[in-house]
Formats: C-alpha cells, structure tokens, sequence
C-alpha cells in the first residue's frame, strides 16, 4: 500500500509533480525514486538535458512526476535550462519539488527563492545529507521548513529512502493548492546584479541560520574530503599527470571491456555454433539458408559481441557517477583551448564512446551556439558502441595480440580527427569572445553496483532491441537481395552487382564488393555492417575466420579506419540536424567525414603495405 | 589584482569582472559576484584554476580569472 492513497484521491489526471533543482542536486535519482524509472543518471551538472515523464509510483490515477533539467537559475539562458524554464511554465497547476542538495545549501536557496516567487504549491526534498553529516553539518529541518514556508524533508535519491513521505507532502500542497510565498528576509526582485545580490544573501542568511554552521563549509569540507578523494585529485587536477590519467582512464576502459568481454563472447560463441548446428538439420534448403544466413550470419554475429557492448556501458557509468567527468574537463581544457573551445566540450566527446545521439544533445550545456556548433561537428568522429564490434571482429581476425592496442589507436585517432575539425572549423564559425569555462567539480562517489548494473542493461537493451528490430530487418533485406534471382550465386545476386557498381570507388583502398557493401549498409546503424559481413562471409563460418578471405592486413587496418570516420548513422545525423537547426551544416558534416575518411583509409593503407602488411 | 595571479591557498574577495552577460549570470548563479569570499585552491598553469565559492569547488578557465578583479585577504 502506498503513502498516499488517501490523498492522491484527490489528484486529478493532468496532476503533475514537477522536479526542479540546480544542475548535479540528484533531481534524475529522485525521478527514479518516484518512478521506479531508470532514467540516466551521473555525477556532473548537466547529465539530464530534455524534458522527461513517468507516472508516480507512490500516488494513484497516473500523477506524472517531470524531470526536468537543471537550472542554476530561472533567469539562465543555456538551450537545456530554457527546457527546465518552460517547463514551469507549461505546467502552471503543477506542485514542485525543489531538489536541493544540502552539501551546497546556501546556493542551491537561490533558486528556492526563485521558485518560491512563482508562488506555487511547493516541497522541497533536502538529499545528500549523509554526505553533508560526513562534514560534520546538520541542518535544521523544521528550522528551514519555517523560514522558507513550504515543507522540507529529506530524501536520498540513490536509495529511495524518504520518496513516498516526500510525494505525500507534495499531494498534501497540491490539494490544499497552497501557494508559495516569499520567506520575509528576501524582497523577490530579479534581473539585475543587485537583485541577484540580494537572493544570495537572503539564502546565505537561511542556509546560516538553520544549519550548524554554514560558513567556510568549502575549506572545512576540502579539509574532510577522504585521503583517497584529495590523492585522486591531485592526480586528475594535475597539469602533467592529469592528461596522463585521462589516457591510462581510457586505455584501462578497452582493457577492462576486451578482457571481460572475450571470456562471455567465447560462450556465445559455442552457443551460436550450437544453434548452427541445429541448423543444418532443417530439411527446406531455403529455410535452412535464411536461418544461417540472416539469422545466424547477420543478427547471430550482432548479438554474440554483445558482451563487449555490457562491459563497455558499465565502465562508462562508472566515469559518469564517480565525478571522473568534471575532471576530465579540466584536464584537457588547455587542449581544447587551443582550438577556440573549453575542456566541457571534452564531455559530449567522452560520452560518445557510448552512442553519438546523446552526445550531441549533451551539448546544449554548453553556452555559446558557436562553440555548440563546433562541438557537434567534433561528435560524430568519436567512435561510438555500434562500432566497437566491428573493430573486434576486424583487428582480432587480423592483429592477434596487438588488437586491444589497435582498437585503443582507433578511439584515439577519433578524438583527434573531431579536434582537428573542430580547429579546422574555427575558420569558417568565429570562435566565441568572451567565453570561458566555468562548471563545478563534483565530490567522487562510489556508484552503487545496483545503479551502473541497471545503468549499463539500459543502454545494452538498446542494442538488443536494434538487434532484434533494425539489423533483423536489414540482414532478412539482404538476405533476400543475396539470393534473387532465385537460385543465382551471392556475387550475381542484385546486392552482388550493386556492390560490383560501385566497389571500383573503393579499390585505392583495397575494399572488394562485399566490404563496399557492408559499409554501405552500416549507414542506416553501424551494427548492420556486422550483420552485413556476417551475411556475405558465407553460410556456416564465424566471421572472423572468414574475413582474411575478404582482405589482407593492410585493407584491413584502412577498412578500420574508414569504419572510424564515414557517415555517422541516421539517428546522429537526424539529431545533429535537430540540434543545429542547420541543413547546410549538417550536409558539410556529412561529407568532410566521407573526404577524411577515404583519405585516412588510403594513407593508412600505404603506411601498412609499406610496413609490409598483406593487402 | 586579477585571480589568475593569486596563488594556491589565498582567500580573495570579488571586486568586479568584465564578463558578457550569459557568461557573468552563470558566475553569478555560481557564488562568483562582487563581495564575495572565496579561496583559491589550485592555480598551476595551463589548467584552470580551482576556487571554492557558495560551499562548492568551481574550475574556472585562466581567461575568466585574469578578468576577474580580487582583493586578497588572507591564506589558508
């Protein structure tokens, strides 16, 4: 039975708890809470930066709790808190809840006093206060319940704990329609130094008089800051050995994937050799022929890397909920500098390892539309998860024990390729004067195992639901195109001679029809390249010991490059065409990713059949 | 004397920063405006500094800092 049947009687259908807080005070952990969701979460401002709906768990008659992004101040202006500012403002019934994080309470008053002046019904759910007590700081509920006039509780998002008290004082001020008011210590005004002043004040003097002691929290709280935390900080905040973190983060993060991946792979592997087995049993040769083909060939050689992908997503929510993120902005800001940008464009770049469709929204953080333009331009060289199984399979068939080092060379050359257009851009889109990097540094947290395994199985479920829709759709597709006219040979077959047309683009670069194909499909997602090759490998043979037969070392290493660099796949492109609102733009980013990654492919080649790899 | 100079350990009070107007909103909204206290608690170039300003620790881009106005009062 939940907290609230009684009063969430009340509640009408279009009811709507609104979550508002500053960037990083838990506000997604708390939706979570509320909704048993699994939306995601990490520890640096800006993680949330759309609009984001579910029903409340703890209230009856579907009341929708929104998640909405962090807002430092209802007077900013960055594309993501314009969302947040709309969002109040589309919902005008709408009960708040203030997310207020205690460890930075004085700050995160400013914009309670923001929203106490929409005069709304309003809670607010005080969180981190373990870490807060950590610090040796209490502070006064009841006291700071008094001075703001609206409730106050507390509530830890991660766990859940207090989520159906602090839902239950919500429908409590959402019937009563109780509206907000201004707390007597601050006038309400807005827009201006002064009135800014003033709010800081006023939520200085509140934040003072109801915890133990508010003032000079930052030396006492970088004094208590565990020996480990202040070790890794001196490490990460490094001018040297920072960059170096960064490298060794990334290096062990392929390391980690490859090595725990390898092992499941290897029981798929068996698995799917099973089911091939099982296979050749089917009498109907065509039957027989489209479950290995489409079926084992195409998806079957998806699903078996899925491991690399699990192991991939965990050790990135790893980074995103330990706070890593924010120093890894400050470690390559000078880099970033140098190219007319800020290190936080360094964070769309890093969550591209994931997929490149949340990387380019991520960068509605950043302030300037110039230096968002930019980055966006930079996103589609990093190499995203779609990709990681085709280097796999490709720099394992062909690179032995070199393969981790080779797949690391890659990521890397991706992150170069995106600085170099982003330096290379600076020509054509003025950098922004005047701007700067200013963004918090988040104290570490040790995510909850719970949290980045549910975190990772979120994004993973992605790739198997593409398995099951997209490259299922693609490979059956090509299935079919590999074997009309009925009875012919795959290299007669329709997909053969369309491969045959244009493989004669691709031969400076070693590529033979069936690759020319593969990429040709890895447009619609770079999985179906996979699928592709699993298809066109012949029936029977895991992909891997099929592709030398497809090409030598050094087409090899260009085949990797180019995967690297083309046309990122529909969804960036759909997304970067949103997010820019730029047609031209996103055409431009199209093809200078087509030029670099047929000159890079060539070059690498050269250098490989130079160093006296097989072509 | 502007920020980017003050070394490691010192605490400033904010006399005035020439940002554009997004920019000087978000400082704002930050705890960095004029009056303020706050301690500077990494300055090694190239990176930018590390403050602590409204109980949080910022990084703040060595652009920024040297158009920041500070008066120090003290080290820790």
């Amino acid at each position: 039975m939940s907290c609230c049947d009684t009063d969430s009687q009340i509640l009408e259908a279009e009811d709507r708890i609104l979550l508002a807080g500053q960037p990083n005070a838990g506000k997604t952990s708390v939706f979570n809470a509320l909704t048993g969701g699994s939306q995601r979460v990490g520890n640096w401002p800006g993680v949330t930066v759309e609009r984001k709906e579910a029903s409340c768990r703890f209230a009856k008659k579907g009341t929708t709790v929104v998640d909405i992004p962090g807002t430092y101040s209802l007077e900013s202006t960055s594309p993501d808190e314009v969302v947040a500012r709309d969002a109040l403002a589309a919902f005008p019934q709408a009960v708040i809840i203030n997310i207020v994080d205690a460890t930075l309470l004085k700050r995160q008053l400013t914009l309670t006093l923001e929203l106490l002046a929409l005069r709304r019904p309003m809670v607010i759910a005080l969180t981190m206060l373990d870490e807060l007590a950590k610090s040796q700081i209490e502070v006064d509920l009841d006291g700071l319940s008094k001075a703001l006039g609206v409730p106050v509780l507390a509530m830890d998002g991660r766990t859940g704990r207090g989520a159906a008290e602090v839902v239950k004082a919500a429908v409590s001020s959402l019937a009563s329609r109780a509206p907000s008011g201004l707390p007597p210590a601050f006038s309400g005004g807005s827009g201006s130094d002064e009135a800014r002043a003033d709010r800081s004040r006023a939520a200085g003097a509140i934040a003072r008089d109801n915890s133990q002691d508010n003032r000079g929290k930052t030396d006492r709280a970088e004094k208590s800051r565990g020996g480990v935390a202040v070790f890794l900080d001196r490490m990460a905040l490094s001018p040297l050995a920072g960059p170096l973190v960064f490298l060794t983060v990334v290096f062990a993060m392929f390391e980690i994937t490859f090595g725990l991946g390898s092992v499941f792979v290897g029981l798929f592997q068996r698995g799917l050799d099973g089911l091939g087995d099982l296979a050749k049993a089917i009498p109907q040769a065509m039957v027989a022929s489209f479950v290995k083909g489409a079926l084992l060939g195409g998806v079957g050689n998806v699903l078996l890397l899925v491991p690399y992908v699990f192991f991939m997503f965990l050790i990135l929510s790893f980074l995103e909920d330990s706070g890593y993120m924010a120093r890894a902005v400050f470690a390559t800001d000078a880099l970033m500098r140098r190219i007319g940008l800020n290190g936080k464009a360094f964070i769309p770049l890093i969550m591209g390892f994931g997929c490149n469709v949340p990387a380019i929204m991520a960068i509605r953080t950043i302030e300037s539309p110039r230096d968002r333009l930019r980055t966006t331009l930079m996103v589609p060289f990093t190499s995203c998860s779609a990709r990681l199984p085709v280097y796999v399979v490709v720099a394992g068939a062909f690179f032995g024990r070199m393969a981790g080092l080779v797949i690391f060379s890659l990521y890397l050359s991706g992150m170069i390729a995106g600085i170099l257009t982003a330096a290379l851009s600076s020509r054509f889109i003025a950098p922004e004067k005047g701007g700067g990097l200013v963004m918090e540094i988040p104290p570490y947290r040790f995510p909850l195992a719970r949290n980045l395994l549910r975190e990772a199985w979120n994004r993973t479920r992605g790739y198997l639901a593409k398995a099951g829709t997209l490259i299922f759709a693609a490979s059956a597709i090509l299935w079919l195109l590999m074997n009309l006219p009925l009875g012919t040979t795959p290299e007669a077959s329709i997909i053969g001679l369309f491969g045959h047309f244009i493989a004669p683009v691709f031969a400076p670069l070693g590529f033979d029809w069936r690759l020319t194909v593969g990429l040709i499909s890895g447009i619609a997602a770079k999985e179906v390249l996979i699928s592709t090759l699993g298809l066109l490998a012949g029936q029977g043979a895991p992909l891997a010991a099929a592709l030398p037969g497809m090409m030598g070392s050094a087409t090899a290493l260009a085949f990797l490059v180019f995967t690297l660099l083309y046309t990122p796949c529909l969804a960036t492109l759909a997304v970067m065409k949103s997010e820019t609102g730029s047609r031209k733009w996103t055409t431009i980013s199209l093809l200078w990713s087509l030029i670099l990654a047929y000159s890079a492919s060539l070059v690498a080649r050269l250098i490989g059949l130079s160093l006296g790899l097989s072509a | 004397m502007p920020l980017a100079k003050v070394p490691a350990g010192s605490y400033v009070t904010i006399d005035s920063f020439d940002f554009a107007p997004e920019l000087r909103l978000r400082c704002q909204n930050l705890g960095i405006m004029a009056g303020e206290r706050i301690a500077v608690l990494n300055n090694r170039k190239p990176c930018p500094l590390v403050i602590g300003a409204a109980g949080a620790r910022l990084m703040l881009g060595r652009e920024l800092a040297g158009r920041l106005c500070v008066t120090p009062i003290g080290c820790a």
